[in-house]
């Protein structure tokens, strides 16, 4: 699709958004490498979410562009760009009336794919998502907060992303679930290398997944690095304190 | 030219051709309206058997509410003849000074295409009346010598208390000088003299009740009241179209005496025979007329109105619900029109439904159109804001999800946002159509059946078993539709979908 194959998969370029007088959002200038996992983290209402949206166009910058697989997001070419992406979401957005397959396989047929191409890949990714195909044929009401988002993921990933959104994706689940699909998660990103951007507000899990990681505070980016950058120099008051706040926890899951 | 000239001939000859044919085999079609009072029947009955004896075919649409509903509809075309009061074309319909003015109210007929007959004979005014006891030992046979009594308690309807030419004026014109005035409803004023209670009540001369509690009617001597004597009124075009029929009709003028219409009335309404029995009876006697008098049995009207009353529901829910979603959908998505058309169909829902098929006549006429119509214009603001309620209850992950994997606007609705929001449309669906079987009895009011008909001519006749033939089935069918609603939602509302939608 697109010419010279961009090394971003997204950029940020000059975006903002103002929501009102005391919560701005950028503006903000940030590359997305591609093939790469990059985590967008901070503290609450640090805007974080807000940029994530931008680039599904769920969020509108006032200012400012974003461009996403190379291409801007102006409402004619909307559509077709979020079918080369996936986006999961904490309560994994799974429509309630339709079973686990048809959530699935949704987006597939509506746009016409080869139902030869629909079955290979759900059994390829449920696989992959560590999920048991007889689950597909329930209800997302009757399957566990770990199996929706395992579906969630399966449908993220149906038509090959090539950038791979995440909100929260592990946020409403216990630890136990949680843990064991972070490892699976993270296996599903290397077998597929696939652009990943997540957002999370856990620092634990932030290094267990980034390549990248910015650090946003009040709608900028505080830092951006690895997390051993962000340890040994930290750029600001702000994040000295994000990561001491953190550290605990770090030490407890975070296992290399 | 001689081409149009050649289409000119062929059009003509095929006319002529066709003509005799069809007045062979075509009696002309009549249709003949009546008000909702037994008086009102009995003379819409009489002039369709004047009608039928003139060899049409005659539909009577009994019932119609009540003058301003018949004469929209006459001078609309929709009924084609009626019976009317001179007092009631002078004052409500042609707002002249005079109802004595025949000719006025002839001529100002006559500017809206439509001709008066002479009067019928009686003259349904306004009276007062007094027990005939009281009249004999007091010496009562005019209003004037009711003045001079000061020791008498008036009952006086409602109706004569309000009205410009009522109770205020009567009082100065005789100098009246009640003991005691007591306003009360025309019925009870009935019961209340039977049992003397009061002692002076006003009445229409040809109550039924007159003769059956042997009242004397005191003369209006002094000619306050307007005079209400009863006429025909058909458009000008049916003297051409019927002329056999306007001929029978004309012989009814001056036929019917106050005594004969009052005999008529007992007939219905105190001996409980039909209308049909009383008008067939009357014109067998006096004019000679035979007809036919069909009894349909309780079963068989109860059928028919249950017929009636199934399209006038069903017709209109499914249009308000064609129309309703639809314009929901659009409400959901735009808030400036979604406040337009809420406000309008909430200030709809209030406009008393009687109203509004007046306004409606002269656009839909009468029948069953505009009762549909009306239905429609009631039952679509239940179901676009059970549209609006359940798409904007859709949770924003949810929504934003769908958006988000890209699928295309149209089939977003269709596959995610309707069923989602199904449990609150079809409540709002459900909510209307028993909204639409209530209301739907006010069909009768304009000659659309349904169980408002036995309901109407239950309270006329003061028939509780009457009111209960229509009120019984209704109810029975608004349980009914509660039950096929649980159906549909069964069927509609996807599994996985909550029923939060009921209210």
């Amino acid at each position: 699709m697109v010419d010279a194959p961009s090394p971003f998969a997204a950029r940020f370029l000059g975006a903002a958004r103002t929501f009102d007088a005391r919560s701005t959002v950028g503006p903000i200038d940030l590359e997305v490498a591609r093939g790469k996992t990059t985590v967008l983290l901070g503290p609450s209402g640090c805007g974080k979410t807000t940029l994530l949206r931008m680039l599904i166009g769920l969020a509108k910058p006032d200012s400012g562009r974003v461009e996403v697989l190379g291409e801007s997001l102006d409402e004619e070419r909307l559509p077709s760009v979020r079918r080369r992406m996936g986006y999961l979401i904490q309560e994994g957005g799974l429509f309630p009336h339709l079973s686990a397959r048809q959530n699935v396989c949704l987006l597939a047929q509506h746009v016409g794919r080869d139902p030869a191409f629909i079955d290979a890949q759900v059994e390829r990714l449920s696989a992959l998502a560590r999920l048991d195909p007889q689950l597909l044929q329930k209800l997302p009401s009757e399957l566990s907060g770990g199996q929706r988002q395992r579906v969630a993921l399966v449908r993220a990933l149906m038509l090959e992303p090539e950038l791979l959104l995440l909100d929260e994706p592990l946020g409403a689940l216990d630890p136990m679930v949680r843990v064991e699909l972070q490892e699976d998660l993270r296996a599903a990103f290397r077998t597929l290398e696939t652009s990943v951007v997540m957002v999370t507000h856990d620092l634990a899990e932030a290094a267990f997944f980034a390549d990248t990681l910015v650090l946003l505070h009040e709608g900028k980016i505080a830092q951006r690095g690895s997390l051993d950058d962000l340890e040994r120099t930290p750029a600001s008051p702000f994040v000295e304190r994000f990561l001491s706040a953190h550290r605990p926890a770090r030490r407890r899951e975070v296992t290399p | 030219m001689s081409q149009a000239l050649r289409a000119g001939a062929i059009v003509a000859a095929c006319a002529c051709a066709s003509l005799p044919l069809a007045a062979e085999a075509e009696p002309p079609k009549v249709k003949v309206g009546s008000k909702a009072f037994t008086e009102g029947v009995v003379l819409g009955e009489l002039a369709t058997r004047m009608c039928a004896a003139g060899g049409a075919e005659v539909d009577h649409r009994r019932q119609l509410g009540g003058s301003v509903i018949l004469f929209k509809a006459l001078e609309a075309g929709e009924i084609d003849v009626y019976v009317e009061y001179t007092g009631t074309l002078a004052a409500e319909l042609l707002h002249l000074p005079d109802a004595r003015d025949l000719g006025a109210i002839r001529r100002a007929l006559s500017d809206r295409g439509l001709v008066m007959s002479e009067p019928l004979g009686f003259d349904n005014t306004y009276a007062l009346g007094v027990s005939g006891d009281l009249a004999a030992k007091k010496g009562l046979a005019t209003v004037t010598q009711l003045a001079t009594h000061r020791d008498l308690v008036f009952g006086i309807s409602h109706e004569l208390m309000e009205r410009a030419d009522g109770w205020p004026g009567l009082q100065r014109r005789y100098g009246l000088a009640p003991s005691e005035l007591r306003p009360m409803d025309h019925d009870v004023a009935y019961k209340a003299l039977a049992a003397r209670q009061i002692d002076v009540m006003d009445l229409y001369t040809t109550d039924a009740e007159i003769a059956s509690l042997g009242l004397t009617v005191l003369e209006d001597d002094r000619g306050y009241f307007p005079s209400y004597r009863a006429v025909i009124v058909h458009r000008a075009e049916l003297a051409t179209e019927a002329p056999e029929c306007v001929t029978q009709l004309r012989r009814l003028e001056g036929a019917i005496s106050a005594e004969a219409m009052r005999a008529m009335n007992a007939r219905v309404k105190l001996e409980g025979q039909s209308e049909d029995v009383a008008a067939a009876e009357f014109l067998a006697s006096r004019l000679d007329v035979e007809s036919k008098v069909s009894a349909p049995t309780r079963f068989d009207r109860i059928a028919a109105r249950t017929g009636e009353h199934l399209l006038l529901t069903f017709a209109s829910l499914l249009a308000a619900t064609a129309l309703g979603v639809p314009l929901g959908v659009l409400c959901a998505r735009f808030a400036r029109l979604r406040h337009a058309v809420l406000g309008v169909a909430g200030v709809m829902q209030t406009v008393p439904s009687l109203a509004l098929l007046v306004l409606l006549i002269p656009f839909l006429g009468i029948g069953t159109t505009p009762a549909i119509a009306a239905l429609i214009l009631y039952s679509l603001f239940p179901v676009v804001e059970g549209t609006v309620t359940g798409l904007s209850g859709i949770p924003a992950a949810l929504r934003e999800s769908a958006e988000a994997l890209g699928l295309s606007r149209g089939f977003r609705l269709r596959s995610i946002e309707l069923p989602l929001a199904s449990p609150s449309i079809v409540s709002g669906v459900r909510t209307a159509a028993v909204l639409a079987v209530g209301t739907a009895t006010i069909g009768a009011m304009v000659g659309a059946g349904g169980y408002g008909q036995p309901i109407l001519t239950g309270v006329r006749l003061d028939s509780v078993p009457m009111i209960l033939e229509g009120a019984l089935p209704a109810a029975a069918l608004a349980i009914a539709v509660q039950a096929l609603f649980r159906g549909v939602e069964r069927l509609v509302v996807p599994r996985g979908v909550s029923g939060g939608g009921s209210r």
